[in-house]
């Protein structure tokens, strides 16, 4: 592994643990729901981590669909399946949280079901483009990511339009934080931004070298159906 | 109901899920690279 690509990482690592240290140790304990509470610095970070990726996703499938270079499609597969990771987390963490707190794993409320409609949108995504087969795959990918995009804006406004039992949000919702509670999910937001990065990086390597595979495999067959 | 155990399984299970991840990259890049070396071998 290359230099920079090592110094990243430990970075990366760094960061987390910082992080870790800020919401476990650091933030003060909130004062009705307790210590469950710093599930919150995990949750909000994942989630606002798998928006960016779906956001870029949603740049890069528009990009391929005007221009249909590689980089698009490769950027666009890339960030839908590490934004997907992110939102999975997010999808666990909060029933996790909901329990001890709510009483109940889960509602059929806007937020949360928004939350899980947008998960199933990107494992089609992703589905759609790991079965489909034929030249079309990766343009009917982009138009489902166009189209499936505009679930995002419904999750966030969500809270803002229905009554949910999801609480307000964090960023214009209205509610006071801490300052020290605001830095835990800062500083670990900071850090799965950098931890994407990174995965991003090494998803994106691989999304090359599975190319390289099957421009060879194609080349091969050609080389063997052609006249000698 | 005890919270701690939930505030301790949601961040194991964030970490769990990375590690797999991580591990499926791991795993799909060395079976990709394998593959073409295989083919530049023929």
């Amino acid at each position: 592994m290359k230099t920079p690509v090592l110094i990243a990482i430990a970075v990366v690592v760094a960061l987390l643990a910082f992080g870790l240290y800020q919401g476990l140790v650091v933030a003060p304990t909130e004062q009705t729901m307790g210590d469950v509470q710093r599930i919150f610095y995990y949750h909000v970070p994942s989630a606002w981590t798998g928006i960016l990726l779906f956001t870029a996703n949603f740049f890069a499938s528009i990009w391929y669909l005007f221009r249909r270079t590689t980089v698009s499609d490769s950027i666009a597969v890339t960030t839908a399946e590490v934004g997907l990771v992110f939102w999975t987390i997010v999808l666990i963490t909060g029933p996790i949280w909901a329990r001890p707190v709510w009483g109940i794993w889960w509602t059929w409320d806007a937020r949360l079901t928004s939350t899980l409609v947008l998960w199933l949108i990107y494992v089609s995504y992703l589905i759609v483009r790991r079965f489909s087969s034929g030249g079309q795959t990766a343009v009917l990918a982009a138009a489902l990511a166009v189209f499936g995009f505009a679930d995002v804006p419904f999750v966030y406004l969500s809270i803002w339009y229905f009554r949910t039992q999801h609480p307000q949000p964090v960023i214009g919702g209205g509610g006071k934080l801490d300052p020290a509670m605001w830095h835990a999910v800062l500083y670990n937001w900071l850090a799965f931004i950098a931890f994407a990065l990174v995965l991003c990086w090494f998803r994106y390597q691989l999304e090359r070298k599975q190319r390289d595979v099957e421009e060879t495999l194609a080349l091969e067959s050609l080389l063997e159906g052609s006249p000698r | 109901m005890n919270p701690i155990p939930f505030l301790y399984a949601a961040y194991i299970v964030t970490w769990v899920i990375h590690g797999v991840f991580i591990l499926t990259l791991v795993t799909r890049y060395r079976k990709a690279d394998r593959e073409l070396r295989d083919f530049q071998k023929k």
